[in-house]
């Protein structure tokens, strides 16, 4: 039993050790594959006082002290691994100025002055640079195949494997290929064999070359105009597009006008196909007019070698007044002669100023209606108030609709002056509409002579028209003044008028006595389909009875009396004058007298001046 | 309409001021006075409607409607001008009579008025060292 059991304690321990040996050697292995080179790849330069520390990963480097006096300057630098001191060597910028520290850590140091020491850091790593240029390709004795200037060329096949012959340019280089060889040629191009069948007489090769980083890069903003108040974020994605990691990004960002928060942002590493979103933030600039600039990113990066890679782009921008003005309406639906809170249903215009700089400023704020609304309780649509620095000011009036139909309102302005110069801007959102419903009834009346004798008939035409957009229920009676008679025809009605339609109405009045007689405005009243009630009231109308005949009598529609269109005498004709026969000739002579005296009174003085001297 | 009316009163005007000048120079400065004043004055006594329509017609309006002109108005303005021609033909008239009887040489007429003026100054001046 002890034999078995010392047995399989063996084997226990033999096949633990086989497993961690495979554990350990596999990742060993899979990490050091043929399209890998062991570089010294750049981490990145420093700049470091006495105290200060260059971090690369797991290592530090520090400055224990610096020699300033000797010639050429040196220092003590201290290596540590993990934050455990591990070594300190000595540099200067001469002879020392190379260390490696334990085979994977390279300080190159470049200058030692001004109490720094300038060290560059590489370390040592693996990284795949060997990039597939053709994949796997079956080739047969005599076969070529091409890859840029060089040629492979399968010259035949032996026990020893395939003779398979490289030229470029003319050089021709012959090697034997087996099953897993490869071999690098000029530093730069590198075959290897897949897999050789000597059997068949055919070999399976792949290419391969070195790769490069390349820089994309892409800036996107989410508005095209900017308020000059908030920072603008402008987001640039910087892609390697290349087939080996970039390392040492720096973008930097400059601005034709404002100002960028961090001018510099840093990235150690982009893996190749990756990218990394770098925000870049933008004061912008404060213009009375709003104003543009360009955004102008640099980014840089190092490839395994050191070279440098770089690309750049720009992006305009613009940015808008300091001042700015919002305007809205509500309710953008309105009825006439809606009532409401016993008043007419009006829509409230908001008008809100911004000022973005920092400082106050006096303004004037305009804003139009069109012609058929009333701005209500307010006598102009002028307001001057004065803006605190990054502060909104709010007004509000009330609209009240006369007219049905779509109204679109004009843009508010706003004007102040800075420096002597006046700026105006104006609101440049969406345009709001107000849709204004209803019937409106409108009332007309006329006669058909309007000048006439006694006991002469004239007919009153009555016009009632809908202008608005909605059918009404219309009633009127019109009223007959005293001492005139209604002979006929119709002088009161009720009935439904649809949106649009007109109708005539006409009764005959026969005339009273003589003089001047005004026929009141017919009054109207008017429900529409949402039974809101209206009432509208018509023109006056004037009627002379003569009780002589006048040849002047030859009046129609056209001679009514109207607070719109209100007549005007002729200035050719004097008005009648009631100066009779006597009183005109005593006025002529009166002042046929008063000219002779004013004007004998020189001749006069003369006379008697002469006879009275000689 | 206007424009007839102006040609119209322009030479009803015209006509009196030509019969006026001609008694004046024709005949005698009382008997041109006498129908300066009593011509009008009689046709307004004979046909006073018509001759005050006439009269109050109004032709344009002056300074933005503030002073209006009428017949009326040119009226007196050819009144005027002929009561000044002829009181000043009838004085310079007396002062020529009158130099020719005290003996003067006989002198132009631009002369003549310039002593006239002489004269008067001569006058006053006597008049203000007494």
């Amino acid at each position: 039993m002890s034999a078995r059991n010392t047995f399989s304690a063996i084997f226990i321990i033999t096949t633990t050790i086989i497993i961690m040996s495979i554990v350990c050697i596999v990742p060993a292995t899979a990490a050091y594959d043929f399209r890998d080179e062991n570089i010294w790849v750049y981490q990145g330069s420093f700049e470091i006082g006495v105290g200060e520390r260059a971090d690369v990963g797991d290592h530090v480097i520090k400055v224990h002290v610096i020699d300033m006096t000797e010639t050429p300057a040196s220092a003590t630098l201290l290596v540590y691994r993990n934050k455990v001191y591990m070594d300190s060597f000595f540099v200067d910028s001469l002879a020392n100025n190379e260390y490696v520290y334990d085979e994977v850590l390279l300080i190159k140091v470049l200058d030692i002055k001004d109490e720094k020491v300038f060290l560059e850091i590489y370390k040592q790593e693996y990284e795949r640079v060997w990039i597939t240029d053709i994949e796997k390709t079956k080739l047969v004795s005599g076969e070529e195949l091409t890859s840029g200037d060089y040629t492979i060329k399968i010259i035949g096949f032996s026990e020893d494997g395939a003779a398979v012959a490289i030229s470029k340019d003319g050089t021709v280089v012959q090697d034997i290929y087996n099953t897993g060889f490869y071999k690098k040629y000029n530093d730069e191009f590198m075959v290897k064999a897949i897999y050789l069948n000597l059997e068949r007489g055919e070999v399976f090769v792949e290419t391969y070359r070195l790769g490069v980083p390349n820089i994309e890069l892409s800036m996107t903003t989410e508005q095209d105009i900017y308020d000059p108040n908030i920072p603008i974020e402008y987001d640039v994605v910087v892609k390697n597009s290349g087939t080996v990691p970039i390392r040492g990004i720096v973008l930097k960002t400059t601005v034709t006008d404002g100002r960028v928060e961090q001018p510099t942002q840093e990235c150690y590493i982009i893996e190749p196909l990756f990218s990394q979103t770098f925000k870049v933030n933008v004061i912008p600039p404060k213009s009375p007019l709003g104003t543009s600039f360009t955004i102008n990113v640099d980014v840089t990066g190092y490839d395994y070698k050191g070279e440098t890679y770089s690309n750049s782009t720009t992006k305009d921008t613009r940015v808008s007044s300091y001042i700015a003005i919002e305007k809205s309406v509500e309710p953008d639906e309105l009825f006439l002669n809606r009532m409401v809170y016993g008043k007419q249903e009006t829509a409230q215009i908001n008008l809100t100023v911004h000022n973005m700089a920092d400082f106050s400023t006096l303004v004037n704020v305009y804003d139009e209606l069109p012609e058929s609304f009333l701005p209500v309780d307010i006598e102009s649509l002028k307001w001057t108030v004065i803006l605190d620095p990054d502060s909104s000011t709010f007004i509000s009036y009330q609209a009240m609709p006369t007219m049905t139909g779509s109204f679109t309102l004009s843009p508010a302005s706003v004007e102040w002056i800075k420096d002597g110069e006046t700026y105006v801007a104006q609101y440049a959102g969406s345009q709001n509409v107000i849709d204004v419903h209803g019937a409106r009834v409108v009332a007309e009346k006329l006669l058909s002579r309007n000048v006439l004798y006694v006991g002469e008939n004239t007919d009153v035409r009555i016009i009632l028209t809908n202008i608005g957009d909605e059918d009404a229920e219309v009633s009127f009676s019109d009223t007959i003044p005293m001492g005139v008679k209604v002979t006929g025809g119709e002088s009161e009605w009720s009935g439904s008028l649809g949106a649009g339609e007109r109708k005539d109405f006409v009764y005959t009045m026969q005339s009273g006595e003589a003089g001047d007689t005004a026929l009141p405005g017919v009054e109207v009243s008017f429900v529409d389909s949402h039974d809101n009630h209206g009432s509208a009231v018509s023109n006056t109308v004037n009627m002379y009875v003569d009780d002589l005949y006048s040849t002047d009598s030859q009046n129609s529609y056209l001679e009514q009396t109207s607070a719109i269109s209100p007549t005007t005498t002729p200035t050719t004709q004097a008005p009648e004058s009631d100066l009779s026969r006597w009183g005109a000739a005593g006025f002529m002579v009166s002042s046929f007298i008063t000219l002779m005296c004013v004007i004998a009174i020189v001749p006069i003085t003369a006379y008697l001046l002469i006879t009275r001297v000689y | 309409m206007e424009i007839l009316a102006a040609i119209a009163s322009l030479m009803v005007f015209g006509l009196f001021v030509l019969a006026v000048l001609f008694v004046l120079i024709d005949i005698s400065s009382i008997l041109a006075m006498i129908v300066l004043l009593f011509v009008p004055m009689l046709v307004v006594l004979i046909m006073p409607k018509s001759t005050i329509a006439f009269l109050s017609y109004q032709h344009l309006l002056l300074a933005d409607g503030l002073v209006p002109i009428n017949n009326f108005h040119i009226l007196l303005f050819i009144w005027s001008t002929l009561i000044g021609i002829i009181l000043y033909t009838e004085f310079l008239t007396w002062y020529l009579a009158r130099k020719s009887v005290h003996g003067h040489h006989s002198m132009s007429l631009l002369g003549e008025i310039l002593n006239l003026i002489q004269g008067v100054v001569d006058s006053v001046e006597s008049k203000v060292k007494r």
